[in-house]
């Protein structure tokens, strides 16, 4: 299968009034077209930076981010956000439908494609709602359903179900696997939870403490959907062992973010 | 009946009861300010029976004198608010924009804002004479700083994750401006206008008592000249009555404006 991103020796130092920090140290990792990729690492350990890079939201100081193009004019990535980042004054609809307002597309039109996404999301009713109206997991629904109705070159989520509960995790989860299977979106997904990431991706990259580097990439050879049977639990403790050294040490650095 | 139908006709009670107190509680306090009058306990010098208040009101209206404050403070209100919202919501927003624009301003803003305007009322009757216009001035600097600031306070408080996403979903410039930050300050740049306009009534009526001779200062501050208390008090309750018209006005518009407000502002 073909590249869809490539990250070549990405490094990202960041200059604040409390001193210099190194968050990412020559990151490579190439992501195939349709994947689903996990990023895992230590509180601190920049996924989230190099989520942000992926998204243009940050420029890397050196190194390459490409982005495979499969058509012209798609944008090229959606974030979903762990705080969801609905706008407050939008409804349901209104929110879904940002980003192809933003790319001039007619109401009309706009609104036929952002409906197509409330009803895929389980957000049917829910049109004209306001964010705080919503509960969590609806909230999140939502921050999903802008990201796909922008159809998007790549979808990156940013620990998009960190601040639910258990049970609307596992139901997200759930959900989101279904909707990739059909979509076939280019996934990168950052957590910090080794549960979710083997439940979720082909691949999982560990990331080492600050800065964050590639520290190791396995990948989840696992029938979908997925168990929690002894291959899976098997799976979690080799990331663990992987990860543990540096999530004692991540405790140690104070936060970036 | 069922616990549900129960609960809901107990809810409903009470929320009729709350309506009934809004209106029972001031009856109330106007009897009680009447019977301790003819009690004996309040002297009416002082503090004139309500029903007193209340014929002078018809009086003063039906004479016409009342109309005729009643405009002169209302258009000074307005005259003054509009002149000071527009170009304060400008200011206030360009210096949650632009960090030099920021920089330039805050420190003039940081010197004169502390200063009571309505201490200012004697420079201006120096530089524009008695009558409208320097009251004004006074109250149009008065709400002018108010909604800069707020403004200015609600682009900033603009939680940084919004930015990123609109930012992330190619909303820039203008866009970004009109579907972001305006409807993002928004909710301050109305507390801004509500305390703007509420500082404005206070700074007008003040003014009235010496830069003019109309208006309901001017008709307060003459009663004591001539030792009308019945008078006096007609101002405070017309002027009571139009501080809560306009601040409800706003709240109303605000409400229509900003249906998505998760609470509703108490002042």
């Amino acid at each position: 299968m073909k590249t869809k991103i490539e990250l070549e020796n990405v490094s990202k130092t960041f200059v604040s009034r409390t001193g210099i920090v190194k968050a990412l140290d020559n990151v490579t990792i190439k992501i195939k077209d349709g994947e689903f990729l996990c990023i895992i690492g230590p509180t601190g350990c920049g996924k989230s930076t190099l989520l942000r890079i992926i998204a243009g939201l940050e420029k890397p100081d050196s190194g390459k981010v490409k982005i495979e193009k499969s058509k012209e004019g798609l944008p090229l990535t959606a974030m979903v956000f762990q705080e969801y980042a609905l706008f407050p004054w939008r409804n349901v609809i209104d929110n879904v439908a940002f980003g192809l307002e933003m790319r001039g597309i007619p109401r009309k039109e706009r609104y036929k494609i952002a409906k197509e996404y409330i009803e895929k999301m389980g957000l049917s009713g829910f049109e004209n709602k306001y964010p705080h109206q919503l509960s969590g997991g609806m909230k999140q629904r939502v921050g999903i359903a802008r990201a796909l109705a922008n159809n998007p070159e790549v979808l990156l989520m940013d620990e998009p179900f960190g601040a639910l509960d258990a049970q609307t995790r596992k139901i997200l989860q759930e959900e989101l696997i279904k909707i990739w299977e059909e979509l076939k979106k280019t996934v990168v997904y950052v957590t910090h939870s080794i549960e979710e990431a083997v439940l979720l991706g082909d691949r999982v990259v560990v990331m080492t403490s600050r800065p964050g580097k590639v520290k190791e990439i396995f990948r989840v050879e696992l029938e979908r959907p997925r168990a929690f049977d002894t291959e899976f639990t098997a799976l979690c403790s080799e990331i663990w062992e992987c990860l543990k050294e540096e999530a004692r040490r991540g405790m140690y650095c104070d936060q970036v973010n | 009946m069922t616990k549900l139908t129960k609960t809901l006709k107990f809810r409903s009670l009470r929320y009729i009861n709350e309506n009934l107190m809004n209106i029972l509680s001031p009856a109330f306090f106007v009897i009680l300010w009447e019977l301790l009058v003819y009690l004996g306990v309040l002297n009416p010098s002082y503090f004139p029976p309500p029903s007193k208040i209340f014929i002078r009101l018809i009086e003063l209206f039906q004479t016409g004198e009342l109309v005729t404050h009643t405009v002169a403070t209302v258009y000074r209100l307005f005259f003054a608010f509009i002149l000071a919202a527009v170009p304060g919501i400008a200011i206030g927003l360009l210096m949650g924009l632009s960090k030099t624009i920021r920089s330039i301003v805050d420190p003039i803003i940081a010197l004169i804002y502390p200063i009571p305007k309505v201490a200012m009322l004697p420079l201006f009757m120096v530089i524009f004479g008695l009558g409208t216009p320097p009251i004004v001035v006074t109250a149009f600097i008065t709400a002018f700083f108010i909604i800069i600031l707020n403004t200015l306070a609600g682009v900033l408080n603009i939680d940084k994750v919004l930015f990123e996403a609109a930012r992330n979903y190619g909303a820039k410039g203008w866009r970004l401006f009109i579907k972001v930050v305006l409807p993002g300050a928004m909710p301050m740049i109305f507390t801004g206008l509500r305390l703007g306009l509420g500082m404005s009534l206070i700074v007008v009526v003040a003014s009235e008592f010496i830069a003019t001779q109309s208006g309901l200062g001017y008709l307060i501050y003459i009663s004591w000249r001539v030792l009308r208390v019945e008078d006096m008090y007609v101002g405070f309750v017309v002027t009571g009555i139009l501080g809560y018209i306009v601040t409800r006005g706003l709240e109303k518009l605000s409400d229509k404006l900003m249906p998505w407000r998760e609470e509703k502002v108490v002042i």
